[in-house]
C-alpha cells in the first residue's frame, strides 16, 4: 500500500517563486550564501595566508589599493584584504552563534510563558522587562571585566541580552495560537503540553521567529564587531571587523583603505541579512499564502 | 450514555483586586443523551450550547451540577481516566479552516488521536497509516489525499477531515458544534447525510449542536432549546416540533422557513 501513496508536496512553491521574482532578496541571499562560504574557507583562500598569524612588513606598510594587494596594506604591512576575508569567520559565526542562542532561549521562555498565564506568565514577563532594562554593550564590558575577554564570553554576554525580544514575540504569538480550533481539537483528543506546544503551537508561530533571527544576525553581527571595536572582544592578532576598524581608526584620513574595508564588509553583512530577512518575511508570511 | 444533571457554569468571579462581574454561561441543565441516539442541542449566539460542549469534551469544569458518562462523574476523573475518557468522547467544529493545523499532513492529523492513545488502541505506526486511509474512504476522501496539506481542500473536504480526525479514536460519543453552519448548503447536505449514514454504521451518539432548525429535525431524535443557559424545551424531535410547550420553542418555530412554498405565505399572498 505505501509504495503507492503520493510524495508529499510542498506549500512553499508559490512563495519561493515570488522570492525569486524579489531581486533585493535574492541579492541578500547570494551575499549572505558567499559571506558563509568565506566564513567557512576564507583563511584558506586568503592570498597572504602568513599575514594572518600575525607576520609583519615593514617594508610595504600602507600601500594602497592594487593589484597585489586588493585593499591595500596596514601598518605592519599586512594585506587588508586577507585579514577581512579572515574576519569574516569570526564576525558571522559570533553573530550565528548569538542569534542561536538568544532564539532558543527565547522561543522557549515565550512559549511556556504563553501557553501556562498566570502566575508563571507574570513571572517570566517580569524577569523579560527586567533583562531589558540591562544595556547589552555594557553587561558585555562587565562580563569581559569578570570573566576576562574572549570571543566565548562575549558570545554569551551578547546572548544573555539578546533572547527577550525572541520571548516576548514568541509569547504573543503562542497566545493567539493556543485558543485556535485545531490546538482545542487536539486537547480534546489528549494531547500533553508537550505535543500542543511541539506539534501544535510552536510550528505555526515559527514563520515571526525565523524573519527577525535573519534581521537579528545582521544587528548581532553589528554588535559583535561595536564589542571588538572597543576592545573586549575579539583580541588582535586574530582578525575581526571590529577589531580592525579600531586598529585602522588611527590611519584614517591618510590610509583611509585600512579602516574602509572592514567597514564595509560589516556595512555588506548587516544589509545582506536585512534584505533576506525582508525577502523571507514574503515567503513565511501565512497571511500572503493560503 | 450521557447524562447532564443539574449543571452550572459561571465565569469570571473573584479576581486579583475585588471581584469582577460573574457571568452565567449555564445554570440548572438537564439533558440526557440516550445510547445510539442523537440529540440536538439548539439555541442562539451565547445561549450556552458552546459552554456545555466543553463541559462534556472535559475542556471546561462545570461550577454546579455534574455530567456523568456510562455511569462516571467527569468531573471526578483523575488525570489518567481523564485521558482515557478523551478518547471516547469526540467533537468535530463547526468551522473547518480553523480546525486543522495548516502545518500537518492530513495523515498526521487524523493519525494523532491514534499515536495519543496507542496504549489502548494497539495500533502501530503502519498499522495507523493504513486505519487512516480506512477513516478517509469511510468519510469520502481516498489515499491519494494521504500527504496534502489543508490548504489543497475545499470546506466541505476539510470538513471530511475533521469528521475521519473525530473517529480516529473510536469514538462513542460525537458531539457535533455546528458542523455545517460554516459551509455551502450544497456541501451541507452531503456532509449530514455522511453524518446519518456514519451514525447508522458505527453505532455513535450525538450531541449535535446547531441553530438550524430543519437540519436538526432531519437529523435528530431528540431535541433541547437552550435559551440563556436553561433548558426550556426538551422532547423528542416530533413532540417538540408538533407540539411545543414553551413560548421560545414556539416562537423559533414559528420563525422556521417553510420547507414547501405551496405553502408558505409568500405563495399565498
Amino acid at each position: 500500500m505505501s509504495a503507492s501513496l503520493p510524495r508529499r508536496r510542498s506549500g512553499l512553491r508559490r512563495g519561493f517563486y515570488r522570492f525569486r521574482q524579489s531581486v533585493l532578496s535574492m541579492a541578500g541571499l547570494a551575499v549572505v550564501m558567499v559571506l558563509l562560504l568565506v566564513a567557512v574557507c576564507g583563511p584558506w583562500i586568503a592570498p597572504y595566508p602568513q599575514d594572518l598569524s600575525g607576520a609583519v612588513h615593514t617594508a610595504i606598510r600602507f600601500q594602497p589599493p592594487g593589484p597585489a594587494h586588493w585593499f591595500g596594506t596596514n601598518e605592519l604591512g599586512q594585506d587588508v584584504f586577507s585579514l577581512v576575508l579572515a574576519g569574516t569567520r569570526i564576525s558571522l559565526l559570533s553573530g550565528i552563534a548569538v542569534v542561536a542562542i538568544g532564539s532558543a532561549v527565547g522561543v522557549l521562555i515565550g512559549a511556556v510563558a504563553g501557553f501556562f498565564g498566570g502566575l508563571i506568565d507574570d513571572g517570566l514577563m517580569r524577569l523579560v522587562d527586567l533583562v531589558l532594562t540591562i544595556p547589552s554593550l555594557i553587561l558585555a564590558m562587565a562580563v569581559a571585566a569578570a570573566l576576562g575577554p574572549g570571543i566565548v564570553n562575549m558570545i554569551a554576554a551578547i546572548a544573555l541580552s539578546w533572547w527577550p525580544g525572541y520571548a516576548r514575540l514568541v509569547r504573543a504569538e503562542v497566545m493567539a495560537k493556543k485558543n485556535e480550533a485545531f490546538v482545542v481539537a487536539s486537547t480534546a483528543a489528549g494531547a500533553g503540553v508537550v505535543r500542543l506546544l511541539w506539534r501544535h503551537i510552536l510550528p505555526n508561530v515559527l514563520s515571526p521567529v525565523i524573519v527577525k533571527m535573519s534581521l537579528d544576525v545582521g544587528f548581532a553581527v553589528l554588535t559583535v564587531a561595536s564589542l571588538g571595536f572597543i576592545g573586549i572582544g575579539v583580541r588582535p592578532p586574530a582578525a575581526e571587523w571590529g577589531t580592525l576598524l579600531a586598529v585602522a581608526r588611527g590611519n584614517i584620513p591618510d590610509y583611509w583603505w585600512t579602516a574602509i574595508f572592514p567597514g564595509l564588509a560589516i556595512f555588506l553583512a548587516v544589509f545582506a541579512f536585512n534584505l533576506l530577512g525582508d525577502g523571507l518575511r514574503d515567503l513565511l508570511d501565512p497571511k500572503a499564502r493560503r | 450514555m450521557l447524562r447532564i444533571e443539574n449543571v452550572g457554569k459561571t465565569f469570571g468571579g473573584a479576581r486579583l483586586f475585588g471581584r469582577g462581574k460573574a457571568v452565567t454561561a449555564l445554570s440548572d441543565v438537564t439533558l440526557h443523551v440516550p445510547r445510539g441516539q442523537s440529540v440536538g442541542l439548539v439555541g442562539e449566539s451565547g445561549s450556552g450550547k458552546t459552554t456545555l460542549a466543553r463541559c462534556v469534551l472535559l475542556l471546561d469544569r462545570v461550577t454546579s451540577g455534574r455530567i456523568l458518562f456510562d455511569g462516571t462523574d467527569l468531573s471526578r476523573l483523575t488525570r489518567r481516566e481523564m485521558q482515557a475518557m478523551r478518547a471516547r468522547i469526540q467533537i468535530v467544529f463547526q468551522d473547518p479552516y480553523a480546525s486543522l493545523n495548516p502545518r500537518m499532513t492530513v495523515r498526521d492529523t487524523v493519525a494523532e488521536p491514534m499515536e495519543i492513545h496507542r496504549h489502548r488502541l494497539k495500533l502501530r505506526a503502519g498499522g495507523r497509516t493504513d486505519r487512516v486511509v480506512e477513516l478517509l474512504e469511510r468519510v469520502g476522501l481516498a489515499a491519494q489525499h494521504l500527504y496534502r496539506f489543508p490548504h489543497e481542500f475545499s470546506g466541505g473536504q476539510r470538513q471530511r477531515i475533521g469528521i475521519a480526525r473525530a473517529l480516529a479514536s473510536a469514538p462513542e460519543l460525537l458531539v457535533l458544534d455546528e458542523p455545517t453552519s460554516a459551509l455551502d448548503v450544497s456541501v451541507q447536505a452531503q456532509i449530514l447525510t455522511l453524518l446519518t449514514d456514519l451514525q447508522a454504521q458505527l453505532g455513535l451518539t450525538t450531541l449535535f449542536i446547531s441553530h438550524d432548525l430543519a437540519v436538526v429535525r432531519y437529523i435528530c431524535d431528540r431535541v433541547a432549546f437552550l435559551h440563556h443557559g436553561r433548558v426550556t424545551e426538551e422532547g423528542t424531535t416530533e413532540e417538540v416540533f408538533t407540539a411545543p410547550r414553551s413560548d421560545y420553542a414556539r416562537a423559533l418555530l414559528a420563525a422556521m422557513p417553510n420547507p414547501d412554498p405551496d405553502r408558505s405565505f409568500l405563495a399565498r399572498g
